[in-house]
């Protein structure tokens, strides 16, 4: 019995250690079906948890070589719904350092006016990534990017 | 002039005082013609106005100080949409333009748009960063302006802003040879007869091409309607007034200068105004420096662009036929016109969007 229970214990710490090489596998290979492949299974707030600090270096780098970089602090987090608190895509917001921790996603109204002629997305940082459980808007921070998510 | 023309010009003047149904109708024709930029200044604030409801009603209201201004592509410098920027009164209102910049990431798995305010609309003539301004909310505005108009537009160019270089209420005529015209044409009768010429963008309206080698970008159905100026309100607005017989070269034009009778244009235009001319306006191009300048360029009668190896700028408008005479001359701008003649060899006439402050002066 003994014997059992350390062979169900090490075939539970080889499970966990295999799902933890699959999981990391795509970074360290950069193979696209594998990503897409986790964000489809995971979802999208998986994938912004994952990806995310490198996302925010990699805008970081786009405007660096644009002349055009960020002085305050950044960081990558989901876009939501307000209505049904779904997981729409990533956002960078920026900001000063504990506003930015502060922020937990990135809140979208939309709104459309003028007979259709203009389709507004609102996107208000909040300190909450689910809108059921009641959200606050972070004040002093703004959106810098905006992020599509293939799936 | 066409009752369609007269349907815009009731329009135009409409637009101050309407809101509601008729608005869509109005503000395609605006968009059609003078783009996204034109649009995003004339509606901005009601747009700001708009999205600081929208997030108050769900007590997400911010506390800074707001503005909407055009996004701009910092690769081409085109106004691809508008966005609303936040932060301190005195940054906001450095803002000029959001520049947007894209990036493909970790395998395509990821595409990020980001989103700098910078301090000019034109990016292309060197941008800073403003620091201290978030963007809040980002504006898709519709290309086809919600126009009336039929379109049989393939979904795939259908999403793109219109710029156009030949907006003409009746015919466009390209009878030489390697020509290129650089943007959108709205026209009701397109012939081109010449060869090897080419319309690198959309073209809406009857289309003829009986050279060889001619190629068009994507037909999409009808044209939109012609335009007419208001001649006694321009007359009315002018700021200096020339006898007939003029040559302008390397001159300051701010405001309306008025023209009674033929007036050629032989160099620089500096600033931001119109010559506007009771007769015939001659442009005459050569190689050195430019001849025009950020000005509208009306004619009662027509325009005549002669002369070779030029760079001409002006924007045209009027009912008038505009007429390019000369060879290898590049031409920027656009033209709103009755018609149009493209009679020399290489040229190039290449859209330009004018200033908002330039169309106002114009067409208000």
């Amino acid at each position: 019995m003994i014997w059992r229970g350390r062979q169900l214990k090490g075939t539970v710490i080889l499970l966990v250690l295999c799902i933890a090489v699959v999981a990391a596998t795509p970074l360290v290979t950069g193979n696209p079906i594998n990503i897409q492949s986790l964000i489809k299974l995971f979802g999208i707030g998986y994938a912004v948890k994952t990806f995310g600090p490198q996302l925010n270096d990699l805008i970081n780098t786009l405007t660096l070589n644009h002349d055009l970089e960020n002085r305050d602090a950044t960081k990558v987090v989901p876009i939501i719904t307000v209505g049904t608190g779904g997981y729409i895509g990533a956002a960078q917001v920026s900001g000063p350092k504990e506003k930015v921790d502060e922020v937990e996603a990135v809140a979208q109204l939309e709104g459309n006016f003028m007979n259709g002629l203009f389709r507004a997305k609102a996107l208000v940082p909040v300190d909450n990534i689910n809108p059921m459980q009641g959200i606050k808007r972070v004040f002093g921070v703004g959106v810098s990017a905006i992020i599509d998510i293939r799936l | 002039m066409h009752r369609r023309s007269l349907m815009v010009i009731v329009s135009l003047l409409l637009i101050p005082a309407l809101g509601g149904l008729a608005l869509a109708v109005d503000v395609g024709a605006l968009i059609k013609v003078f783009g996204i930029g034109y649009v995003v200044h004339m509606f901005g604030d009601q747009l700001n106005a708009l999205i600081n409801t929208l997030t108050f009603n769900h007590g997400l209201e911010g506390q800074a100080a707001t503005k909407v201004v055009p996004i701009v592509s910092m690769g081409s410098g085109v106004h691809i949409g508008a966005a609303q920027v936040a932060g301190d009164p005195d940054v906001v209102a450095q803002v000029a333009a959001v520049g947007q910049l894209e990036g493909t990431f970790i395998d395509g798995a990821f595409r990020a748009k980001a989103l700098v305010p910078i301090d000019n609309l034109n990016p292309l003539a060197g941008v800073k960063r403003v620091f201290g301004v978030g963007i809040s909310a980002v504006i898709d505005i519709r290309a086809d302006g919600g126009a009336a108009l039929p379109s049989d537009e393939p979904e795939a160019t259908a999403a793109m802003p219109w710029e156009h270089v030949l907006y003409l209420g009746e015919k466009l005529s390209v009878d030489g040879n390697n020509n290129l015209i650089k943007g959108d044409v709205s026209c009701l009768e397109v012939v081109v007869a010449g060869n090897n010429n080419q319309i690198d963008g959309k073209v809406a309206g009857s289309l003829t091409l009986q050279g060889k080698g001619n190629k068009v970008g994507t037909e999409v159905g009808r044209a939109g309607p012609g335009w007419k100026l208001d001649w006694a309100g321009l007359k009315g607005k002018a700021k200096r007034t020339v006898k007939g017989g003029a040559r302008l070269g390397d001159i300051a034009v701010d405001g309306i200068l008025y023209v009674r009778g033929d007036v050629t244009i032989t160099g620089p235009l500096r600033g931001r105004g119109a010559v506007v001319a009771e007769g015939k306006i001659t442009i005459q191009a050569e190689r050195k420096g430019t001849i025009g300048g950020d000005v509208f360029l009306i004619s009662k009668e027509k325009v005549v662009i002669k002369g070779n190896n030029g760079r001409v700028q002006g924007f045209f408008a009027g009912p008038l036929t505009v007429q390019i005479e000369g060879n290898s001359n590049r031409i920027y701008g656009l033209m709103v016109a009755d018609s149009a003649r493209l009679q020399g060899n290489n040229n190039e006439l290449i859209y330009r969007e004018p200033e908002r402050k330039l169309v106002e002066l114009v067409f208000h």
